[in-house]
């Protein structure tokens, strides 16, 4: 008998109770109560199937579904600490945390006094309670039932405070790692970032999906407090999660005068979708959402984006760039709320896709409601080929049919480089667009 | 050099060109003229391979060898060169970009080394001064908010780099103040030699006193209705094409 969308709840339940009996009375009540909603949240609402219409071209629940017998599930302890090193970016030094299949193995520590980092799941009860205002404020667990799931599970992850005035002088970056060679494992982590008043650093999340035998399913959530004029670039590297089924929730809050740089980069899974949400609760804010997706065989890359103008005098400007071969499947969604408050709103937002081949499919919506009178928006989606006219101009100076289309590709991918300002970064993403587009035009 | 015969060719079933002849030798300028729509782009863009025109009777020999059946890029390499009426605009590509890959490709046809970075750099650097082009203008995306005569000039740039054997200029003086067309003449008449031609595309006398084409054609509805001397450029600037098309509509 096949597993429905019924008995996943229940398998999930079940991991909740059991999980429930572990923490034995060491958790603050308001994080216990917050687990309690988001598990009766889940309940109520089910994992989305492809009739949700936030989930329409996304199937990743009956993915779930089919390549999780539970009973084989991968008992998610780790008594051993393995070997990771082969799969950090060589080179990008930085504060560095290590998760595996959901458990934190390795934290760099040694962080400088405006930074402090710690493991989600040795906060005491005392740190609990006074967290409890951010936790599970932002994410928001009762329209996706990953992020309830995240939540009901809420333990390993991390928190991130950057004190006030902080210039951080190395990126925090985060591994997570997903092995599922001894079968497939439900692996999840939260995080939690606060930037304090005039706060500025960058924060790189590597997704790594290390055995595509099985699949591993990897649940992340974050959210993301920026206070005045706190200033993050925050990156989501999902370049080696061939195999992965994959679901990640961010969340960011913003207030007066703060900047956020949001850079999500896709180039291989079986079923990504990334949401991410932005909340602009100040004025003179600025968010950017740089997004790329580069895909081919079967995979789905499902980016939804949502930015919330709730006060004056903000800015945000997106721009999500794909390109999409064989029977890959590539999915925009964009939204942009300018509330009744956010008069004199700049928003933009523009998806650029490229198709490569006939059987490849963009499903992109753009999605804005405007309350407010006085606001510029604007938005623009094309999904397309190449341009046979700038392909004809290369090939009459003596470049082939493939140099012209490797050129092309090349500088339409490259764009979203221009906004990764890191130079190790720069130069690591550079390396892998150019070897996939080598991939996606042969 | 090059011999267009009894050429044919339409677009979306529309006829344009209605059988054209043109023998090109080593050595010479040819300058095309006629009313706008008479098909001179046209013409340009067959010779330079552009798929989206329908040969449909004729033949086109360019050094011994069936044009027709070459690729854009194989005919480049050849040695054909076409500076575009209206170049497109590449955003994220600069010509240095591309431009090193051109000449290393027709290099590599021509049995050369590829040249390397350095060597490359020293060609630029001599052809930026031969057409007076500036550096940033090149490390921009190409035409990408360049204005006219920038791209023009950038056409030529091209030309001066690649050295074709035949170029075909199609209103490259188009929007050029009187230096830039100075410019460019020089640009065309420093690079030729008897072992290579140039036609040039143009509504206009004025380029002819910079580039002294050896014979002038007037293309009128899909067809060379009229063949001579420079002093037909002169007569055309003079009298305008009602003679020539009333000559040619006797004719039919
Ligand atoms: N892709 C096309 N689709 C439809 N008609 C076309 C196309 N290309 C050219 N034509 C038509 O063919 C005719 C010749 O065009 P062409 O561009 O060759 O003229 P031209 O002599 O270069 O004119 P000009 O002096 O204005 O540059 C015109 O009537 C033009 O509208
Ligand atoms: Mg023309």
């Amino acid at each position: 008998m096949s597993t429905t969308e019924k008995d996943l709840r229940e398998h999930f339940n079940q991991k909740y109770s059991s999980f429930r009996k572990t923490l034995n009375g060491s958790q603050s009540p308001k994080i216990d109560e917050l687990r309690e909603h988001a598990i009766n949240a889940l309940n109520q609402n089910g994992f989305p199937l492809t009739r949700d219409e936030e989930y329409k071209y996304t199937p990743i629940t009956r993915a779930l579904l089919k390549s999780f017998k539970f009973t084989e599930e991968h008992p998610d302890e780790i008594t051993m600490v393995p070997p990771f090193g082969e799969h950090l970016i060589s080179g990008l030094n930085g504060y560095i945390l290590v998760f595996w299949n959901g458990k934190l193995v390795f934290n760099s520590g040694d962080t400088p006094k405006n930074l402090s980092i710690s493991p989600l799941q040795d906060l005491s009860k005392e740190q609990q309670e006074r967290l409890s205002q951010y936790l599970g404020k932002l994410v928001n667990y009762q329209l996706d039932a990953y992020a309830a799931l995240n939540t009901a599970l809420l333990n390993q992850g991390s928190v991130i405070t950057l004190k006030e005035g902080t210039n951080l002088d190395q990126p925090v970056v985060i591994y997570h790692l997903t092995d599922a060679s001894q079968g497939p494992v439900y692996t999840q982590t939260r995080h939690l970032i606060l930037a304090e008043k005039n706060a500025k650093a960058t924060v790189i999340e590597i997704y790594k999906n290390l055995s595509e035998d099985h699949q591993g399913f990897q649940n992340v959530a974050s959210e993301i407090y920026l206070e005045d004029a706190a200033q993050l670039d925050l990156f989501k590297i999902q370049t080696d999660t061939a195999g992965a089924l994959l679901v990640d929730n961010t969340n960011i809050e913003q207030k007066d005068n703060s900047q956020v740089r949001c850079h999500t980069i896709t180039t291989t899974g079986d079923i990504i979708r990334n949401n991410l949400n932005i909340s602009v609760k100040g004025q003179n804010c600025e968010s950017h959402m740089n997004g790329l997706y580069l895909v081919n065989g079967t995979s789905l890359i499902d980016n939804h984006t949502l930015v919330d103008h709730r006060m004056p005098n903000s800015y945000s400007n997106e721009l999500y760039k794909g390109i999409v071969d064989d029977t890959a499947t590539g999915v925009f969604n964009g939204k942009i709320y300018v509330q009744p408050d956010a008069q004199k709103t700049n928003a933009f937002q523009s998806n650029k896709n490229i198709l490569l081949s006939d059987k490849a499919t963009m499903n992109t919506k753009p999605q804005l409601e405007i309350w407010a009178n006085d606001v510029k928006c604007s938005h623009g989606a094309t999904t397309g080929q190449l341009d046979a006219e700038q392909v004809f101009y290369l090939r009459s100076r003596g470049l082939d049919e493939k140099q012209a289309t490797g050129l092309l590709l090349y500088a339409f991918a490259t764009e979203f480089l221009e906004q990764v300002s890191l130079p190790v970064l720069n130069e690591y993403l550079e390396r892998i667009i150019a070897d996939r587009l080598y991939q996606l035009k042969s | 050099m090059l011999k267009v015969e009894n050429l044919k060719a339409s677009v979306e079933g529309k006829s344009i060109l209605n059988g054209i002849d043109l023998t090109v030798n080593a050595g010479e300028v040819h300058a095309i003229m006629g009313p706008n729509g008479s098909g001179k782009s046209t013409l340009a863009s067959i010779l330079a391979g552009r798929e989206s025109y329908e040969v449909t009777d004729g033949s086109i020999t360019f050094l011994n060898q069936d044009l027709l059946e070459l690729a854009p890029e194989e005919r480049a390499r050849e040695g054909l060169f076409l500076a575009f009426q209206y170049p497109v605009e590449i955003p994220g590509v600069t010509t240095t970009n591309f431009l090193k890959t051109a000449v290393n490709q027709i290099r590599e046809h021509r049995g050369q080394e590829a040249l390397d970075a350095v060597t490359f750099l020293k060609l630029i650097k001599e052809k930026m001064k031969l057409v007076k082009i500036d550096d940033s203008l090149l490390s921009r995306s190409l035409n990408d908010g360049f204005s006219g005569g920038e791209k023009k000039r950038n056409e030529i740039f091209q030309m001066a780099v690649l050295e074709p054997k035949l170029a075909i200029l199609d209103e490259t003086d188009s929007g050029l103040d009187i230096d830039a067309l100075k410019v460019v003449a020089n640009g065309v008449n420093s690079l030729r030699n008897k072992d290579n031609a140039v036609v040039v595309v143009t509504h206009y006398q004025r380029l002819l006193d910079y580039i002294v084409p050896d014979f002038v054609h007037v293309l009128y509805n899909g067809k060379i209705v009229k063949s001579g001397d420079k002093d037909l450029a002169l007569k055309l600037e003079a009298k305008g094409y009602d003679w020539i098309r009333e000559n040619a509509e006797l004719a039919t």
